[in-house]
């Protein structure tokens, strides 16, 4: 019986050294803002390596592809962006983004018309570029200067990207009504066409994101 | 925006196989 805890007590203080020592390890990589690459060919390296190269529609394919999509995209606002209100807002913004075009590949399966889904995906992956754009542009400012919390285009951004997030939100919920509902019915064609219209509203929005931030750089 | 750094643990995946790799092709082409 001795013997028996003379072997065990190493083997389990050793087990529990190196398990400690691993975490501890983990912790530290994470406290340096560092990211481990485990697979290049998995959906969250792709999305890293779309969003590093300025191909943030693919990035948004290929978050929504990506189980942990959200999470990994909030880490990266989390990290890039000071800490100001516009912040939350940019990363609600793009998760709602994430969920919605995670919705459409859904939707798709599901048996919604693939014209329908690749026109929502086409209209949320021209959103994220703008989305990025803003964050690109918002980050770079923050570096320079913090006052520029105060400007008050940074309001005028934040109404907008509040009214992107309702309109998103809202296109969300219509299709995963028109998805429940199946193929288009007579009722459901209303649906479809209430649906074309905020797609339009959100394209609109987009277009106003961007051409803000390209008076902003004028 | 600030960009945190991604280390490519896969390298050491790549390189730890061909080394494998390597090691078995000698071995089976009677080379070591």
């Amino acid at each position: 019986m001795p013997l028996l805890f003379l072997l065990l007590f190493p083997f389990l203080f050793g087990l529990a050294f190196w398990l400690g020592l691993g975490l501890a390890g983990w912790w530290w990589v994470r406290r340096l803002g560092l990211e481990l690459e485990w697979n290049p060919l998995s959906a969250a390296s792709r999305a890293a390596r779309a969003e590093r190269g300025g191909r943030y529609g693919a990035a948004l394919r290929w978050y929504a592809r990506d189980g942990q999509g959200e999470r990994r995209l909030t880490a990266s606002f989390l990290y890039g962006l000071p800490d100001w209100p516009v912040r939350s807002l940019l990363i609600e913004v793009g998760c709602e983004l994430v969920r919605l075009e995670r919705g459409t590949l859904l939707a798709r399966s599901a048996g919604v018309p693939e014209a329908m889904t690749r026109a929502i995906a086409a209209e949320a992956e021209r959103t994220a570029e703008a989305l990025w754009r803003s964050a690109e542009r918002i980050g770079a400012a923050a570096q320079q200067l913090e006052v520029l919390r105060y400007h008050p285009r940074l309001r005028h951004e934040m109404q907008h990207l509040a009214e992107v997030r309702e309109t998103v939100r809202d296109l969300r919920g219509r299709l995963a009504a028109l998805t429940l509902t199946g193929t288009l019915g007579s009722d459901d064609h209303d649906e479809a066409r209430y649906l074309l219209l905020r797609l339009q509203a959100l394209a609109t929005l987009a277009r106003d994101l961007t051409e803000q931030g390209h008076a902003a750089a004028a | 925006m600030r960009r945190r750094h991604r280390i490519p643990v896969w390298y050491a995946w790549v390189a730890l196989s061909a080394l494998v790799l390597g090691w078995w092709l000698l071995g089976a082409l009677h080379l070591g």
